[in-house]
């Protein structure tokens, strides 16, 4: 059904397109938001993809694939938003809605400032690839075609994000030395 | 008995966070594609064609060029140069219409004509109906031009303010208050203001896509303005919240109440505050 409304909208039918825009603009924005941490990139980044999709929608050869080719353009627009400069280096915290009754003790709470704040030194690329491995559990083979990448790139860049983050969790975590407590 | 794995934690951390998109973003896109040209990719092939011989290609080559002869002799036998407009084959004119009518901001029309997709035109020659009465050929219907919207006839006020942790938020409605309707541009340069004027944090001007709203007399858009890390000295109250527009002119908002003093905690003495704004939408 998707792929008739994907050529529905190749040939220029812009209801088609409307549809597929409402289906997908949930997944997309979401896929921008764990890569760019910021909802309001996250919102850029979601609208240039979508835009983008309509205008460059006739050159999807394959109408079956419609998802991936925009995940694609998401991945690109969230790198496009994570390099535009901002004016400011900080960006506004999206909070999200604590739900106070959750299960999560204090110590998975102060693992989940780790992993955000290791996860922002990351670089665009590697936060994409977790992205799309740990949220839309995309095996290396199908995040290679997403990212355009070969199998071997998704292999290593999926290997060296998680290390990477990894490490800079553990540096987080290095108790502070006595100077820097004082300074 | 062994806890969760690293990777067991990386991901219930990253499958953790919003899964709708604000509408917003439908609303903008929805808005803004009707006025954008597809891009035809001229080399483009059909997809089989990659995975034939050389051969096949050939052939098929051979193929389409009788095909177009064919009907290049057919289209040029029948027309009637009596007919209906210039180049008369009939029913061909058509679709543009459709294409027109169907967008739903043909008042944004300043977008040339739309180019009649092939499909289309391929589609309609044979579907003709013989009786059909000739169609005039479309003509777009004048809209009047829509002015800007004066800052002196847009008024904002707060109607809530939201602590969060590390920083607030404000709801903030912009009203047109003129008696005609106008133009505003989703986004403008936020700012937080203390009760003397002076700009507590200064946001940044615009550079993403930035749209223009229509904005009946009396009609509200609304928006979000969230401020994070206030490390200066106590503000003179009301705080409020002010909107730097394009031309300069800056609108600022009515407080919540005369005793406002809603600045965002400091969370990084030595950093800047930061301030920043969601599209205003209906």
């Amino acid at each position: 059904m998707q792929s008739g409304l994907v050529e529905r909208a190749q040939r220029g039918d812009q209801d088609a397109f409307a549809t597929l825009a409402r289906d997908s603009v949930d997944r997309c924005y979401a896929i921008a938001y764990r890569i760019l941490r910021d909802m309001h990139l996250a919102q850029d980044a979601t609208q240039q993809a979508l835009l983008g999709a309509w205008r460059d929608l006739p050159s999807l050869r394959d109408p079956e694939r419609f998802d991936a080719w925009l995940y694609r353009l998401v991945v690109r627009a969230s790198y496009a938003e994570a390099t535009r400069e901002r004016g400011s280096t900080g960006q506004v915290e999206f909070i999200p809605t604590i739900d106070g009754a959750g299960p999560d003790s204090t110590a998975s709470i102060a693992d989940r400032d780790e992993l955000e704040r290791g996860f922002r030194r990351l670089t665009p690329e590697a936060r994409a690839v977790l992205v799309l491995h740990h949220y839309l559990g995309y095996p290396l083979t199908e995040i290679a075609g997403t990212l355009d990448i070969p199998v071997g790139t998704a292999r290593s860049r999926l290997h060296y994000a998680t290390r990477q983050l990894r490490a800079a969790i553990e540096a987080d975590a290095r108790p502070t030395s006595p100077k820097e407590r004082t300074a | 008995m062994t806890g969760p794995t690293f990777e067991d934690q990386l991901d219930d951390w990253i499958k953790d966070g919003p899964e709708l998109a604000p509408r917003e973003i439908l609303e903008s896109v929805l808005a803004t594609y009707p006025t954008t040209r597809q891009r035809w990719d001229v080399r483009r092939t059909p997809w089989r064609l990659a995975s034939m011989n050389l051969f096949s290609r050939a052939l098929a080559g051979v193929a389409v060029a009788v095909a177009v002869v064919a009907v290049g002799v057919f289209v040029i036998s029948r027309s009637d140069p009596g007919g209906p407009g210039p180049g008369g084959v009939g029913g061909v004119a058509t679709p543009p219409v459709a294409l027109v009518s169907a967008s739903p901001s043909a008042d944004v029309s300043a977008s040339p004509a739309p180019t009649p997709s092939p499909s289309l035109a391929a589609t309609t020659g044979p579907t003709a109906s013989p009786t059909a009465s000739p169609t005039p050929p479309p003509t777009p219907t004048p809209t009047p031009a829509i002015a800007r919207c004066a800052s002196t006839d847009l008024s904002a006020r707060i109607t809530l303010w939201e602590g969060a942790a590390g920083s607030r938020i404000a709801h903030v409605d912009l009203t047109n208050d003129g008696s005609t309707r106008c133009l505003v541009e989703n986004m403008d340069k936020p700012q937080l203001l203390g009760g003397n004027k002076a700009i507590l944090i200064d946001g940044v001007t615009p550079v993403a896509l930035v749209l223009q709203i229509k904005l009946d007399a009396g009609s509200t858009l609304t928006t979000l303005v969230q401020t994070a890390n206030y490390c200066g000295a106590d503000p003179v109250a009301p705080v409020t919240v002010a909107f730097v527009r394009s031309d300069g002119s800056r609108i600022v908002a009515a407080p919540e109440s005369a005793t406002d003093m809603n600045v965002p905690p400091c969370n990084g003495p030595g950093q800047p505050g930061q301030i920043d704004m969601h599209p205003w939408a209906p």
